[in-house]
C-alpha cells in the first residue's frame, strides 16, 4: 500500500530552548490505515501533530504528505495544503459558536477548492452534502437548524465536527483526544461512526489518545516516547507510562 | 471575502451587547465631532451673513472689534459718538455710494433702538444678497413711527399701530422711560436671522427728540419737557451717531477712504473693513472652538480605547475559534483580516449610527437655534470637512485594531491547531 504520510529524521525544538522536544527517525503511515497514537501529556503530541499539519516547521528532516514534501513549502502552501487534504477533530469545543451546525460544516469548503470540488461532484450543494454526512453521523439536521452550537450535547457537537472533517472527503484525518469529553457510553459509539466513514472512502485516520482502551481496533498502535528519541520526559513520569 | 465578512458578523453578533456598547460610544463621538464642526460653521455662517455689501464701518476711535460688534450685532456700547458733522462730511466723498449712519444707545424693553435713516430699508443686505423686506407695514415716515424686527414683534405680541415706548439706556430694566413722548409701530420685517430680527428702529430725527430736552445726560426737569406735538414742528438735527455703513463707488478705493478716516483731522475716527475684523473676531472665538474640538477628539479616544479593550477582552475566548479556522486552511493573515474586519464593521455601523443622531438632532434642536440664537445649522450636507474627519475616524479605527489584530496572530500563531486550557 501506498505510504502517505512519511516523517523521517525529524528534529524539532522551540526557537527558545535547547533541549531537543521531538527526535523522530522514522514514521509512516499507509494509506487507508487507522493509526492510533499515544502519548500522555507533554510527551510531544502536539507539536508533533501540529508539525504534521504544517503549522509548524521543523528544525531538519522531512514530513512527506501525498508525495508532497511539505517541509520544503512556504507556510501558506501549507496552510492551503491542510485545508484541502486534510481533516481535524479535536477534543472539544470544536465548532464556531456564531454559526449553525450547517455553517460550521460546509465551512471548510470555503477555505478549499478542492473539498468544494470534490462535494460538488457527489452532492447538488454544500447544504445536501452537510445534511447526508450529519444523518450518517446519525444526527437530524431539521432538529440541529433550530438549535445553537452551545445548546447540543458535547456528544452532537463532536458529531457535527466529525462532519466537517469529513467534508470534501480529505486523504487524511487527524484526531485529537475526540473523545474524551465523551461519556463512556458513547465513546465507541462514535469510534464506530468515525470508522465506518473512514472506512467507505478509504480515508487515513491519525487519531491521538492517551486512552490506551480505544486502541484494539485501530490497524497500528505507537507509542510517541518509544518513536521519539527526544528524552522530554521526567524520570518519574517514564515510569507512570 | 466572503468568509470574512461572515465570520465578523457571526462574532459580533454572538457579543451583541458588548458590540452594541461599542457602535454606540464610536455613534455618540461621531455625532459630537461632526456636530461641533456643524455648531461652528453655522454660527460663522450666520456671523458672517449678518451684515453685507458694506465696505467699511465708521465709528469712534475704538477697538475694531467692539466697533464690530456694537455696530453690527448690537452686543455692547460704544463708548463714544462721532458727530454728524464729520458724518456728514464722509457722506458728501464723491468716492462714496452711500452711508447708512446708526445711532444706539436706547432701548424698548431689553430690545437695541437703532436710529438710522431710510438707507438703512434701501441699501442694508444680509446673508449675501438679500435685502430687507416689510412683513407687515412700512418704513417710518412719520417723526414718532417705529419699525421693529420680527423677533420683537413675536416676543412682545406687537402689531402694526400699536403704542410702544422707547427706554433711555440699553438694559432689559431701565428706570428711565421716555414716557412723554410714545412711538406707533408702522412696519414690521420680515425674519432675517440676524440682529435686525431684534432691533428697534426710529429714525436719527426721533433719537434727537427723545432727548431734545436732556440735560447734561439728564432727563428733563419738570416743566420743562417739549411736547412731542410741538417738536414735529421743530427743526430736529441730530448732534452725533454713534456710527455708520459706508458703500463705495468702487471697492478699489477702500484702503484710501479707510487711510482717509483713520487719519480725519477734525475727530479720532476708526474705520474697519468689515470681513477683516470678523476674521480677528474668530481668531478669539477660535479659542473656545478649539477647546470645543479638542474636547470632542477626547471623546473619539476614549471610544477607540473602549473598542480594542472590547476586542482585547475576547481575544482569550477565541483562541479555539482562532485554531479552527486555521484547521480548516485559514492562513495567518486572515486570522489578522479577521479583527481588521470586525473593527471596520463596528465603525461603519458607529459612523451611520452617529450620521443619523446628527440629522435627527438637527432636526430637532435647528429651529430652536434658529430662533434663540441666530445660528442657521440647515441639515447634514457633508463637507470637505466632515469627509476627513469621517475618514480619521475610520483610519484611527484600522490602526487601534491592529493591536487586537495583532496579538490574535500571536496567539494563533503560539497555539497552533491544539489550544491547551
Amino acid at each position: 500500500m501506498d505510504i502517505i504520510l512519511n516523517v523521517e529524521n525529524l528534529k524539532f525544538s522551540w526557537p527558545d530552548s535547547a533541549e531537543l522536544l521531538l527526535d523522530i527517525e522514522s514514521f509512516k503511515v499507509r494509506k487507508g490505515e487507522k493509526i492510533f497514537l499515544h502519548g500522555p501529556s507533554g510527551s510531544g503530541k502536539s507539536t508533533f501533530l501540529n508539525l504534521i499539519a504544517g503549522v509548524l516547521t521543523p528544525q531538519s528532516g522531512k514530513i512527506r504528505i501525498l508525495n508532497k514534501e511539505l517541509t520544503e513549502w512556504d507556510q501558506q502552501a501549507r496552510d492551503q495544503f491542510r485545508g484541502d487534504h486534510m481533516g481535524f477533530i479535536f477534543q472539544m469545543f470544536n465548532l464556531l459558536p456564531y454559526f449553525s451546525a450547517m455553517d460550521n460544516v460546509t465551512i471548510a469548503c470555503e477555505f478549499s477548492k478542492i473539498k468544494l470540488g470534490r462535494v460538488l461532484q457527489v452532492s447538488s450543494s454544500l447544504n445536501a452534502e452537510a445534511e447526508r454526512l450529519l444523518q450518517e453521523l446519525k444526527l437530524n439536521p431539521n432538529i440541529l437548524k433550530n438549535k445553537k452550537i452551545v445548546q447540543l450535547s458535547v456528544g452532537q457537537q463532536q458529531r457535527v465536527a466529525t462532519a466537517r472533517a469529513l467534508m470534501g472527503r480529505p486523504e487524511i484525518i487527524i484526531a485529537d483526544e475526540p473523545t474524551s469529553a465523551l461519556d463512556a457510553n458513547i465513546r465507541s459509539s462514535f469510534l464506530k461512526l468515525l470508522f465506518q466513514e473512514c472506512e467507505k472512502f478509504g480515508t487515513t485516520l491519525i487519531f491521538v489518545s492517551h486512552d490506551l482502551s480505544l486502541a484494539k481496533d485501530f490497524d497500528q498502535k505507537y507509542l510517541l516516547s518509544e518513536i521519539n528519541k527526544a528524552n522530554t520526559l521526567e524520570p518519574m513520569e517514564k515510569e507512570l507510562i | 471575502m466572503m468568509k470574512l465578512l461572515k465570520i465578523a458578523k457571526g462574532s459580533l453578533l454572538n457579543r451583541k451587547a458588548t458590540a452594541f456598547l461599542t457602535i454606540l460610544s464610536i455613534a455618540l463621538s461621531v455625532t459630537l465631532l461632526l456636530g461641533i464642526e456643524r455648531v461652528r460653521s453655522g454660527a460663522r455662517k450666520s456671523f458672517e451673513s449678518t451684515v453685507s455689501g458694506v465696505d467699511l464701518i465708521v465709528g469712534a476711535r475704538s477697538g475694531p472689534v467692539s466697533l464690530l460688534l456694537y455696530s453690527v450685532f448690537r452686543i455692547g456700547n460704544a463708548t463714544n459718538n462721532i458727530s454728524y458733522q464729520s458724518f456728514n462730511e464722509l457722506k458728501k466723498n464723491e468716492l462714496v455710494d452711500w452711508t447708512i449712519p446708526i445711532s444706539l444707545g436706547d432701548s424698548h424693553r431689553g430690545h437695541r433702538v437703532v436710529g438710522t435713516n431710510s438707507n438703512y430699508f434701501k441699501y442694508y443686505k444680509y446673508a449675501g444678497d438679500r435685502k430687507l423686506a416689510f412683513d407687515k407695514g412700512r418704513k417710518f415716515e412719520k417723526l414718532f413711527d417705529v419699525v421693529i424686527g420680527k423677533d420683537v414683534a413675536e416676543r412682545l405680541r406687537y402689531k402694526v399701530g400699536d403704542k410702544i415706548t422707547l427706554s433711555h439706556g440699553s438694559g432689559d430694566v431701565s428706570f428711565q422711560e421716555h414716557a412723554d413722548k410714545p412711538f406707533i409701530i408702522s412696519g414690521i420685517l420680515e425674519k432675517t436671522g440676524t440682529p435686525v430680527d431684534k432691533s428697534v428702529h426710529v429714525s436719527l430725527k426721533a433719537i434727537t427728540a427723545l432727548h431734545i430736552d436732556w440735560l447734561d445726560g439728564g432727563p428733563p426737569r419738570v416743566g420743562e419737557e417739549i411736547l412731542s406735538t410741538k417738536l414735529n414742528s421743530m427743526k430736529l438735527e441730530p448732534a452725533e451717531v454713534t456710527a455708520f455703513f459706508v458703500k463705495l463707488k468702487s471697492n478699489l478705493s477702500v484702503f484710501k477712504i479707510q487711510r482717509e478716516i483713520n487719519n480725519y483731522e477734525n475727530e479720532a475716527l476708526l474705520a474697519i473693513l468689515p470681513g477683516v475684523t470678523l476674521r480677528s473676531l474668530w481668531g478669539t472665538i477660535g479659542l473656545a472652538e478649539s477647546a470645543l474640538f479638542v474636547v470632542s477628539i477626547l471623546v473619539y479616544i476614549v471610544s477607540l480605547m473602549g473598542l480594542i479593550i472590547s476586542l482585547l477582552a475576547t481575544l482569550n475566548e477565541r483562541r479555539r475559534e482562532m485554531a479552527i479556522l486555521r484547521s480548516i486552511g485559514a492562513k495567518k493573515r486572515f486570522i489578522f483580516l479577521v479583527l481588521i474586519t470586525e473593527t471596520f464593521l463596528l465603525t461603519l455601523i458607529g459612523v451611520l449610527i452617529g450620521v443619523i443622531i446628527l440629522y435627527v438632532g438637527l432636526l430637532t434642536f435647528s429651529p430652536l437655534l434658529e430662533s434663540k440664537m441666530g445660528i442657521t445649522l440647515g441639515l447634514f450636507t457633508p463637507t470637505g470637512n466632515d469627509y476627513f474627519f469621517i475618514s480619521s475616524i475610520f483610519l484611527g479605527s484600522l490602526l487601534s485594531s491592529l493591536i487586537p489584530a495583532w496579538m490574535a496572530y500571536r496567539n494563533s500563531l503560539a497555539d497552533g491547531l491544539i489550544v491547551k486550557n
